[in-house]
């Protein structure tokens, strides 16, 4: 049985929730594995993990865009996350 | 309960629905070609009948390089040569060779037959394609401009969501629909059911293969940032800290021309330090220099991602670098075991055999989403012009991927029917995706799904009994010949033999059953 529409949402808060979650939950995603990178000592290792878990946490985001009732809020989390982890990134330390 | 509530099961469930039913039919030619690809070393010398035989004769590596040169000149003065040595499914060699032209560096490959002592390059091209055929339209990388890997890479990625989302909607009723797995049910009962239940079978499977073919396709977005960000444009650090052997490839201020020790010694002494390691590859690098070097892998191939590098100085021979089987670092042995992972080569040939039956459980996993998708929605709610959509897509995608059966019989038939001359590889690549396409194409004409599945189960049985057959005509090499001399050969002409014989007793089988019914009652 197809699932009932009206638990769907409009096509642009839909459009902002495929969006967030692709788009977003990738710069999320990747700024996340980049902050990892930070940690003394195990950071390199987590950044290297990111070549799966860095996949893992994208595809989670995607899933998890759709649990949220406004996109602009998933979109707005998203970004602010991303950019606080890249700062940490760019500027925790030298380059590796 | 529910499990998730009601807005968010119906959430999932579209999202389940949708990106499934995009993906589905690439996802099945990806898992299609790739299982069959799993076997790409194995097929090899099945494929090129010069092949067949042991790499037994002892090589001198200088004068193969020599030799090498005249067929491609610039591979003499290459600073990097990687040769991949010989195994007793593939027993060639295959180099790869940086040559400098023109200013810039282009790869050459070559392979080297110790068999019939026969050098070619790929400029020239291949001597036989079924498994390169396979491998690559499995990450559809026929389709140009890399547009195909990208495409690829994402389905991937959707196949993971897909995944996870199903998982999510089917929690609730996983255990109750196992067990109510049953052949006796309706047709849409049946499709349901199994759908969850190979989908729970196969779910550990299909979100490593999600995850590590997103890796593979993708991972020039996950690690271009780190590059950019971290390493501040320094690209061969992070290459070094996953391959070791990086370092030694400077090549700034060349260093004075020397005599030294040869390759097949330095080889030699590597594998005496290491007998219980297979040497999988030698990497070349700076030949006739002070600062020559030989770096070999070291593989076990039981073991899971344990395998060892060395590098051996040519000049002193004395390791200068030396990691041990199984000791490497995190960084060292990540992607290998992503490779591990992805190409089944640990545990030998049950590890490999589990993941075929995985992947054609996948391939069912897939068609039986489509056929319930297709299935819920064939009722009054929805309009007539909704139905034969529906019904449209339903046909269209079945004729694409159960004709690639037959298309595939074919392409193994055709490597050997093709005469091995010039222009070999293209012929028969095109008379592959030719005719699949014209298959393809006829099922959608005969409108029903069982008549799709009869003609592409009846003629994909004929042309697979035909490979054996073939394959004794050609090259002389019947089974009954092979079976104690050629164990891969065999292997290969054996699992064709099964197949057609299976899939014409199937194709009987679903004919007699239609004939009682009439075709739309039964879909």
């Amino acid at each position: 049985m197809p699932a009932n529409q009206k638990y769907l949402s409009s096509p642009l808060q839909r459009f902002l929730k495929i969006s967030a979650g692709l788009i977003g939950g990738y710069l999320l995603a990747t700024s996340f594995h980049l902050a990892l990178a930070r940690i003394p000592f195990i950071g390199l290792n987590l950044l290297f993990s990111g070549a799966f878990s860095g996949f893992v946490c994208w595809v989670g985001l995607m899933i998890l865009a759709f649990v949220a009732r406004n996109g602009w809020w998933v979109w707005a989390i998203y970004l602010v996350l991303s950019l606080s982890f890249a700062a940490v990134a760019y500027l925790g330390g030298p380059s590796l | 309960m529910k499990g998730l509530g009601t807005r968010l099961y119906n959430i999932f469930f579209h999202t389940h629905t949708v990106s499934g039913i995009v993906i589905s039919a690439v996802l099945f030619i990806i898992f299609f070609a790739g299982a069959i690809s799993l076997y790409k070393q194995e097929m090899y010398q099945w494929e090129n009948p010069a092949a067949r035989g042991q790499a037994t004769r002892k090589i001198n590596y200088e004068q193969l390089i020599h030799r090498l040169d005249s067929a491609r000149s610039g591979i003499k003065d290459a600073q990097e040569i990687r040769v991949v040595l010989p195994t007793q499914a593939k027993p060639i060699y295959t180099i790869y060779a940086g040559v400098k032209e023109a200013g810039s560096e282009v790869y050459v490959t070559a392979f080297y037959n110790p068999i019939d002592d026969k050098i070619t390059t790929l400029e020239q091209g291949s001597t036989s394609t079924v498994g390169e055929t396979l491998y690559r339209l499995h990450f559809l990388d026929h389709i140009p401009l890399y547009l195909g890997r990208y495409i690829a890479g994402f389905v991937a990625l959707f196949f993971a969501f897909a995944s996870i989302t199903g998982v999510l909607i089917h929690w609730k009723n996983i255990v109750s629909k196992f067990y109510a797995f049953s052949f006796r049910k309706t047709k849409k009962q049946f499709w349901t059911t199994a759908h969850t239940v190979f989908g729970l079978i196969g779910l550990p499977f299909q979100l490593m293969y999600a995850i590590t073919g997103a890796f593979y396709l993708l991972s020039v977005f996950i690690l271009a940032p780190a590059v950019i960000l971290l390493f501040n444009n320094d690209q061969d650090k992070l290459v070094t800290m996953f391959y070791p052997t990086e370092a030694f490839h400077e090549h700034e201020g060349m260093a004075a021309a020397a005599i030294h020790g040869s390759i097949g010694d330095g080889l030699a002494k590597i594998r005496r330090d290491y007998p219980d390691n297979t040497v999988s590859y030698l990497e070349i690098i700076n030949l006739g220099h002070e600062n020559a070097v030989l770096g070999a892998e070291l593989i076990n191939q039981k073991a899971f991602n344990a395998n060892g590098t060395v590098v051996l100085d040519l000049l002193s021979g004395q390791y200068k670098l030396e990691i041990k089987p199984g000791h490497k670092n995190y960084a060292q042995s990540l992607l290998n075991g992503i490779a591990a992972l992805h190409f089944a080569n640990f545990g030998g040939w049950l590890t490999k055999a589990f993941y075929f039956v995985l992947s054609i459980f996948t391939c069912f996993v897939i068609i039986s989403g489509v056929l319930m998708w297709k299935q819920a929605r064939d009722k009054p709610s929805y309009t007539n012009r909704q139905r034969a959509f529906h019904h449209r897509v339903t046909i269209c995608y079945l004729s694409v991927c159960f004709s690639l059966f037959p298309a595939t019989a074919l392409l193994f038939l055709s490597e050997l029917i093709v005469p091995t001359a010039e222009g070999h590889v293209d012929r028969v690549n095109s008379l592959f995706f030719v005719l699949w396409l014209v298959m393809a194409v006829y099922c959608y004409f005969r409108k029903t799904e069982t008549r799709i599945t009869v003609f592409c189960l009846a003629s994909g049985g004929i042309l697979s009994l035909g490979v054996p057959l073939a394959n004794g005509m050609i090259t002389g090499d019947w089974m009954w010949y092979t079976f104690n001399r050629l164990p891969y050969v065999f292997a290969v002409d054996l699992l064709w033999l099964i197949t057609g014989m299976v899939s014409l007793l199937f194709a009987g089988a679903m004919d007699r059953k239609k004939s009682g019914t009439s075709v739309s009652e039964v879909y």
